[in-house]
């Protein structure tokens, strides 16, 4: 686009432009006069002199007035004023109350104030169009008195980051033509141009070139240097140094010579990006440019390599004074900050229907006419952007059936998602195929058979009647095999139990266990007499039948629980006479019960164990009594010996018991000692302590044994230290250092608490 | 009486802390003497609770309260719920919100009586806002600001707001709040008072770089001066009884 304008140094031109400057509309808004935090402003203070709520019955916003406050509290409830609000807040006019009942009635633009769920597509552009704030913009807007806007850079105004005020730009922009001596002083990549303007026309320039950038790797040769590591000893980059050194003193000596033109100047515009640019023009011991200069500024936009057709350039821009139109047309199409992206307003769009109105409604406030900050409580749509094709297919599918399982449903939730499993394995279908092929084989044959079996009995109306026949007759051939089966089973179930039951009664029939029985009852019930019966030849011969093996192998068999012969059955229910009977009947002493124990482990008291060994001392023949663990009895002399053994454990048991108390009652006079000794002062300690040593010395010179006297105790814990090397202090005495410091330490809060 | 203090060197103390008539959090993770300040001046009075909103410290946006409950944003997990429930008086009434707009204490501003709430705010949330802290709610900005929690602070004696509030906006919101408002700052300039300072009937907390000015605006605003603990049953407002009515 090109743009319309002219450079301030055409004087016609430019004296026609600046007629009546001041301030356009758009840079005074957003403008706030800086508030001083340590100073209160007078309205303030008169405000805080008498604090009183208000009575303003009215609504700014919806510009109504209210008769009474009940009347103001409703109306900030309706949705009437929250639509005002958000209208307000996209910098549109506010509605009257019919205009907003007429559009709730019609309901279209309503949706957007009944809460927080949608926001509509006015917002959007609202917040486009507030993202553009012009006081922040890289030039100054002006408006002239034919109400064209017309725009300069800021830096050729003001160098201070604060906007001055109003008055002090528009007067800067009128002078701006006198001061016409602008220098432009461009630095980097090695490249330098200058050029001093009057007006148009440059007075001096220079433009030369060093090399400093290292090829291809970019950056100069000193930042390499400084990075640290190894410092590349190249021809390359010697040069580069040099070249480096070189560049700053053409820089020096050339501001030097042109010394007279730069005082003279009136704003010295610079470009130089990076620490090493910027050192070759502030840096160094006398900078060729003060920092501080007030007629330094930077050039506030991009540009391209320095040279002197760029510098020219530069000054074209900068002395460009543009002319953006009428005011009311700037509006719509105000120009951007070079970063920022621009989007058309669409106030229009965006104002539905009532943007003839707008004019009709009075305002109390006219600064939120155009942009207005932006409203960073608001979340930003997130855009609506297609799915990849082979993403949105499936989806709508899905969408889709699932739309028809609504329909066939009767409407369930919309929108659910229905999720199948199914599991395709290869070998069912095999299967499948599998069991074809059989059934038909299995139906050749079943028809093959059938045949034979129906050709002279039934008379048959076609194939399948006939199959169904045929497989009621197999099902009644299976129950009736089953039935059978059955039958059989219990009946050899019965025949076992009858010939157990035989069995048994033959056991409890035979002499062995007949036997068994009664000798089993004669031990238990202790009669000797009934045993002796029981072991006699008479008995035994009355028995039905002979007893198999002898009577001392039946003796030995297990006739009770757990494998006890009636041995053991003896030896535990302590009968002493029928031991020696049972033995002497050929009862083995060296059976083992279950628990692998003999007849003599088992048995109960002392007496039976007695009438073991009297029976092995009897008939120390009989039997193999190693295995049995009788012992043998003792002789005569074991006997006394063992008696003495007793009768000396007795005494020397009396002899530690009454020492034991002996030691007590030492113990317990010890201790009324000690604690009498604790009770004392440390004087008294020390007192007794020398009384001790005194009675010691004597008694040393009488040699007497007697009673042990406790000569020393330890100050703290009390404990006899007599005749020890002792810890002391003050003649205070100690049996070790932990008791001497518990005692000093005791002493200092005694002495601190006096 | 105003105090100054500081959260980890940040002066936004209306972020880390929320002070009703009936309670107070602070932010859990703070340093003990930010924690010493709150409880010096009103562990005698109220509880001083440690809590976190969500994970976060910036409770004071989080959460918007008053002596009659607390809504706390549907963000907060039911460990941090049982925590607030456990530790706060009897009477006061939590409740989780759900709300678009989950920073509670940046879109709604209230006292005992009345709150001003962000016009976007859901039909639902005013209504548990005027359920659970019985309050009457009212939609409105705070000079064009959305944002009325951040942009203003309010107890039942006073109000301070946005210092580019115009005298006509003011005068609108006082009569609608029935208190008494001021347009100011806090932390030596900053304009968003809401997260710069809490306050109560009888007490405020502002940052640390609150000038004395500031700070003589504060107390004779929210009449901190005369203010004790006790002094306000005592003294009715006329809003309450205009309300109570």
């Amino acid at each position: 686009m090109e743009k319309k304008g002219c450079c301030i140094f055409a004087r016609e031109e430019y004296e026609e432009l600046s007629n009546g400057l001041q301030l356009a509309q758009c840079m005074l808004r957003g403008r706030t006069p800086a508030l001083d935090p340590d100073t209160m402003s007078p309205e303030v203070t008169k405000q805080l002199e008498d604090l009183v709520v208000a009575d303003a019955h009215s609504c700014s916003c919806c510009s109504v007035k209210f008769p009474n406050p009940t009347a103001q509290r409703a109306h900030f409830k309706l949705d009437w004023h929250r639509y005002n609000i958000k209208r307000q807040l996209a910098g549109l006019s506010s509605v009257p109350e019919e205009a907003f009942t007429a559009l709730a009635d019609r309901g279209d633009d309503i949706e957007s104030i009944s809460g927080s769920e949608s926001e509509s597509e006015t917002e959007g552009d609202k917040n486009d169009n507030s993202e553009l704030v012009p006081s922040r913009h890289a030039k100054v807007f002006f408006r002239n008195n034919k109400d064209q806007v017309v725009s300069l850079y800021y830096c050729l105004l003001s160098s201070s980051k604060e906007r001055p005020e109003p008055d002090t730009l528009v007067n800067e922009a009128l002078n701006l033509r006198c001061q016409n001596k602008w220098a432009i002083i461009m630095l980097g990549g090695g490249h330098f141009a200058a050029a001093i303007f009057e007006g148009q026309e440059a007075i001096v320039h220079k433009t030369f070139h060093c090399y400093t950038v290292r090829a291809k790797q970019g950056g100069s040769q000193s930042t390499r240097d400084s990075r640290g590591g190894n410092h590349p000893k190249s021809a390359g980059a010697s040069l580069r140094r040099y070249n480096e050194q070189q560049l700053v003193q053409h820089v020096q000596e050339l501001i030097s010579t042109w010394g007279d033109h730069f005082n003279s100047c009136n704003l010295i515009f610079y470009r130089a990006v990076g620490p090493n640019n910027r050192s070759v023009l502030f840096g160094g011991k006398n900078p060729p440019l003060d920092k501080t200069d007030s007629r330094l500024r930077t050039i506030p936009f991009p540009t391209r390599r320095a040279t002197y057709n760029e510098v020219q350039r530069v000054h074209g821009i900068l002395s460009f004074i543009e002319v953006h139109g009428l005011e009311t047309e700037f509006q719509a199409n105000y120009p951007p900050s070079p970063e920022r992206k621009y989007v058309a307003a669409k106030e229009e769009k965006g104002s539905g229907k009532y943007s003839e109105e707008v004019e009709e409604v009075p305002r109390s406030r006219s600064k939120v006419k155009g942009g207005i900050k932006p409203n960073r409580a608001k979340s930003r749509p997130s855009p609506q952007r297609p799915l990849p094709a082979n993403l949105s297919r499936p989806t709508s599918e899905s969408e889709k059936a699932s739309e028809d399982e609504n329909a066939i449903g009767g409407g369930g939730s919309d929108g659910s998602l229905t999720c199948q499993e199914v599991e395709i394995s290869f070998k069912d279908n095999v299967e499948n195929f599998d069991l074809m092929i059989k059934n038909e084989t299995k139906k050749k044959k079943e028809k093959v058979k059938q045949r034979k079996l129906s050709a002279a009995s039934y008379v048959l109306l076609d194939n399948r009647s006939k199959e169904d026949v045929e497989r009621e007759e197999l099902a009644k051939a299976k129950d009736a095999e089953k039935k059978q089966k059955i039958a059989e089973k219990k009946a050899r179930k019965k025949a076992v139990a009858e010939l157990k039951k035989k069995q048994e009664d033959e056991e409890a029939f035979s002499p062995l266990t007949i036997f068994q029985k009664e000798l089993l009852g004669a031990i238990q019930s202790g009669d000797v007499s009934r045993l002796q019966t029981c072991l006699s030849p008479a008995f035994i011969q009355s028995l039905p039948s002979e007893l198999p093996g002898g009577l001392d192998r039946i003796l030995n068999l297990p006739i009770a629980e757990g494998n006890n012969t009636a041995l053991h059955v003896a030896s535990r229910s302590g009968a002493t006479s029928m031991i020696s009977e049972l033995m002497a009947c050929g009862a083995d002493p060296s059976t083992w019960n279950k628990k692998c124990q003999t007849p003599f482990g088992v048995s109960a008291t002392k007496d039976i164990r007695k009438a073991f060994q009297n029976f092995r001392i009897e008939h120390p023949d009989k039997f193999d009594y190693s295995k049995s663990l009788i012992p043998l009895p003792l002789t005569e002399e074991e006997e006394r010996e063992i008696a003495e053994r007793k009768a000396a454990q007795k005494k020397a048991k009396k002899d530690r018991e009454k020492a034991k108390l002996k030691a007590k009652a030492e113990e317990k006079l010890e201790r009324e000692e000690k604690e009498r000794f604790m009770a004392m002062s440390d004087r008294d300690k020390r007192a007794l302590a020398a009384e001790r040593r005194i009675l010691a010395a004597q008694r040393r010179g009488t040699v007497d044994e007697g009673k042990k006297l406790v000569l020393l105790r330890c100050f703290v814990c009390g404990s006899d230290i007599s005749g020890q090397a002792t810890f002391e202090y003050n003649h205070n005495k100690f049996c070790s250092v932990e008791c001497l410091r518990v005692h000093r330490m005791q002493e200092n809060s005694d002495l601190k608490r006096i | 009486m105003a105090v100054r203090v500081q959260f980890e060197n940040n002066n936004e103390v209306g972020a880390f802390s929320k002070l009703t008539n009936s309670y107070c959090l602070v932010a859990i993770g703070g340093s003990e003497n930010f924690y010493s300040v709150f409880e010096a001046e009103l562990a005698e009075t109220i509880p001083v609770i440690h809590a976190s909103l969500a994970g976060c410290r910036i409770i004071g946006r989080m959460c918007v309260g008053n002596k009659n409950g607390l809504l706390v944003p549907n963000t907060t997990t039911d460990d941090e719920l049982q925590h607030l429930r456990n530790s706060l008086p009897d009477k006061v009434k939590v409740q989780r919100v759900e709300e678009r707009l989950s920073a509670l204490g940046n879109v709604i501003a209230c006292n005992d009586y009345v709150a001003l709430v962000h016009p976007d705010l859901d039909k639902e949330t005013e209504e548990i806002l005027a359920d659970v802290l019985q309050v009457e709610v009212f939609r409105q900005t705070v000079a064009s600001n959305v944002l009325v929690g951040s942009y203003c602070s309010l107890s039942n004696r006073g109000g301070l707001v946005h210092p580019r509030t115009s005298i006509q906006d003011q005068d609108e919101l006082s009569s609608l709040l029935q208190v008494p408002l001021v347009a100011g700052t806090i932390n030596r300039g900053s304009e968003v008072v809401g997260a710069g300072m809490v306050v109560n009937d009888w007490c405020a907390f502002c940052g640390l770089d609150t000038t004395s000015t500031e700070i003589s605006v504060i107390e004779s605003v929210f009449k901190l001066n005369e203010a004790t603990p006790a002094a306000i049953t005592s003294e009715m407002r006329s809003s309450l009884i205009e309300s109570m009515s």
